[in-house]
C-alpha cells in the first residue's frame, strides 16, 4: 500500500505548551483511521497542520508527498469541529460555492444527501439547528471524491440516533481509494467503521495499530483499551 | 480563481451597501426638496414664510436640522464602510471563517487580492454614491449649470490643473491602498506578537505606524530639499509681482507644478512602496507562519 499522509518530527507548540511533540506517522492510502484521544491531546492540532491551518514548530507533514499548501487543499476534504458559512448563505449557496471551489465536488450526490436528512437547500444556513449545520457540512464534505478526508469530531454535536446516519454516510460515500480520519472521543460510536486507529496522548503518539490487533492482543474493544489508557 | 473569490467577496456585502447606499440618497432626496434655494433659515424658502407660523417654520427647521445631521452621519458612514468592512472580514478570515475560505485551494495571493481589490471597489462605488447624494441633495441650487464656468475659471488660473488633478487621484487610490495593506497586515502579523490575536493586531498596526511616519518623515525632508533645490535659481518677488499685476497664477505655474511634482508625486510613490512592502509581509505571514485560532 502506498503511503499518503506523512509525518517527520511533526511538533507544535503555543508559547510554553506543546500541543504535539515529535509525531512520526506514516498512514497508508483506503483506510478509515480514528485519531483518538482525551481533550487536549492534540488531536485537532494534528488536523489542522495536515489541513494547512497551522504552521508546524518543526518537522513537517506531506500528504500525497506534498506540504500543506493549495495543491493539497485540492486533495483534502476537512471538515472543523465548527461551523462556518457566512450569515448571508442559504444551504443551495453552500453548495455552490463547493462546486465553484472544488473540482472533485459531486452536486447532485450533496443534493441527495440533503435530501435524505431532509433539509430543505433554500433555507439559510444560519437558521439551521447547530446539528443540521453540521450535518450540512458533513453532507457537503462527503460528496467530494477526496484523497484525503479530515474530520473532527464529526459526531460529537448530533444527537445519538443521528451519529448512525452519519457513520453511515461516512462509510458509503468516501472516496474508497482515500483515506478517511476522524477525530473523536466517542469511540464506542465509531470504532465498528474504523481500521486503524492513532491514540494521542498529551501531544505524543501514545499507540498506532490496527483494530484488529489491538482486539487479538487484548481482547477487548477499542473503547475498553482507551478507558484503561486514559483512566483519571 | 480571483474571479470566483471575487464573486463571494461582492455577493456577501451587497446587500449591506444596497441599503446604506439607498437610505443615503433618500435622505439627499428628502433633504434635497427641504433645502431652501435661498435662505438656510426657511426652509420652505421666504415665499411661504409669510404664510406659514412661526412652529410651523420652527418644526420645519428642526426636520430639516435633522435630516442634515442624518445626512452627515451617513455620508461618514458610507465614507468609512470600505475600510471598516474590510478589516472587520479581514480578521474574520483569519477567524473562524478561515475554517472555510482557508482549506479552499486558494492562494493566499488570492485571498490578500480579493478582499484587497472589494474593498477598492467598494471604495470607489461609495465615493461615487456620496457625489451622486451631493448632487441631489443640491439640486434646486442648479448647481450642474454653474459647472462649466467653474471648470473654466479653475483650468484658466495658469495652473498646470491636469497634473494637480491626475496626482491628487493617484494620492488618493495608493494612500487607500496601502492603509488597507497596513491593517491586513497587522491582522495577519498580530498572532505571531502575542497570544491575543486582537491585541497583537492592534500592537503590530502601531509598530507600522511607526515606520510608516518615520520613513514619511524622513522623505519629507528629502523632497523639501528636492524643491529648493530644483527652484534654486527661482525669482519670487518677481514672481509674486507679475501675479499682482495679472489675474493668473501663470508666473508662480513653475514653482506649484514642481511643489506638487514632488509633494503629490513623491507621496504616490510613497504609498506604492508602503503598499508593496506590506503585500509582501502579510502574504509571508498568511502562508508560511498561518495560525488559526
Amino acid at each position: 500500500m502506498s503511503i499518503l499522509v506523512q509525518a517527520q518530527g511533526l511538533t507544535k507548540r503555543f508559547g510554553a505548551h506543546s500541543a504535539l511533540e515529535d509525531i512520526n506517522i506514516s498512514l497508508n492510502k483506503g483506510r478509515i483511521i480514528g485519531l483518538l484521544g482525551p481533550n487536549g491531546s492534540g488531536k485537532t492540532t494534528l488536523i489542522k497542520i495536515a489541513s494547512g491551518l497551522l504552521t508546524p514548530t518543526s518537522g513537517n507533514i506531506t500528504i500525497a508527498g506534498l506540504n500543506p499548501g493549495t495543491e493539497t487543499k485540492k486533495l483534502v476534504s476537512y471538515l472543523p469541529d465548527k461551523t462556518y458559512f457566512d450569515s448571508w448563505m442559504k444551504v443551495r449557496d453552500c453548495l455552490a460555492l463547493f462546486a465553484d471551489f472544488y473540482d472533485d465536488f459531486n452536486r447532485d450526490k450533496a443534493t441527495d444527501m440533503l435530501g435524505s436528512l431532509g433539509i430543505d437547500i433554500n433555507r439559510s444556513f444560519r437558521a439551521l439547528s447547530k446539528g443540521t449545520q453540521e450535518k450540512v457540512q458533513l453532507a457537503l464534505v462527503m460528496s467530494r471524491q477526496a484523497q484525503l478526508y479530515l474530520l473532527d469530531e464529526p459526531i460529537g454535536g448530533v444527537d445519538p440516533a443521528a451519529r448512525d446516519y452519519i457513520l453511515n454516510t461516512i462509510i458509503s460515500n468516501y472516496n474508497e481509494d482515500g483515506t478517511v480520519i476522524i477525530s473523536t472521543h466517542l469511540i464506542a460510536d465509531i470504532e465498528r467503521v474504523l481500521d486503524d486507529v492513532i491514540i494521542l496522548l498529551s501531544g505524543r503518539i501514545e499507540r498506532v495499530q490496527s483494530v484488529d490487533e489491538i482486539r487479538a492482543a487484548t481482547g477487548k474493544s477499542v473503547d475498553e483499551v482507551f478507558r484503561e489508557v486514559f483512566r483519571c | 480563481m480571483l474571479g470566483k473569490i471575487l464573486k463571494y467577496e461582492f455577493k456577501s456585502m451587497a446587500r449591506v451597501y444596497a441599503l446604506l447606499y439607498a437610505a443615503l440618497l433618500l435622505i439627499a432626496l428628502v433633504n434635497g426638496l427641504l433645502l431652501p434655494t435661498d435662505s438656510f433659515n426657511s426652509p420652505l424658502g421666504d415665499s411661504y414664510s409669510s404664510a406659514v407660523s412661526i412652529g410651523a417654520q420652527t418644526f420645519l427647521s428642526a426636520v430639516f436640522g435633522a435630516t442634515i445631521l442624518a445626512y452627515t452621519i451617513l455620508v461618514v458612514g458610507t465614507a468609512l464602510m470600505p475600510v471598516v468592512i474590510s478589516v472587520i472580514r479581514f480578521y474574520k478570515l483569519l477567524g473562524n471563517e478561515g475554517y472555510l475560505w482557508l482549506t479552499l485551494p486558494v492562494s493566499a495571493n488570492t485571498h490578500i487580492l480579493g478582499k484587497l481589490i472589494s474593498s477598492f471597489v467598494w471604495f470607489i462605488a461609495s465615493i461615487i454614491v456620496i457625489v451622486i447624494s451631493l448632487g441631489i441633495m443640491l439640486i434646486k441650487t442648479n448647481w450642474i449649470a454653474s459647472i462649466p464656468s467653474f471648470v473654466g475659471s479653475v483650468f484658466s488660473s495658469g495652473l498646470n490643473m491636469w497634473l494637480i488633478l491626475f496626482l491628487l487621484c493617484v494620492v488618493c487610490i495608493t494612500s487607500y491602498l496601502s492603509s488597507i495593506m497596513h491593517f491586513f497586515t497587522a491582522i495577519a502579523v498580530g498572532p505571531n506578537i502575542v497570544k491575543s490575536r486582537l491585541g497583537g493586531s492592534v500592537l503590530a498596526y502601531i509598530i507600522g505606524y511607526v515606520i510608516v511616519q518615520s520613513v514619511s518623515a524622513f522623505a519629507g525632508i528629502i523632497g523639501f530639499l528636492l524643491i529648493n533645490i530644483t527652484l534654486s535659481g527661482f525669482d519670487e518677488t518677481q514672481a509674486l509681482l507679475a501675479v499682482q499685476q495679472s489675474s493668473s497664477l501663470s508666473a508662480l505655474s513653475e514653482v506649484i507644478d514642481v511643489s506638487v511634482l514632488v509633494t503629490l508625486g513623491g507621496s504616490s510613490l510613497l504609498y506604492v512602496v508602503f503598499s508593496v512592502a506590506f503585500y509582501f509581509i502579510c502574504h509571508h505571514f498568511m502562508s508560511k507562519k498561518l495560525n488559526l485560532a
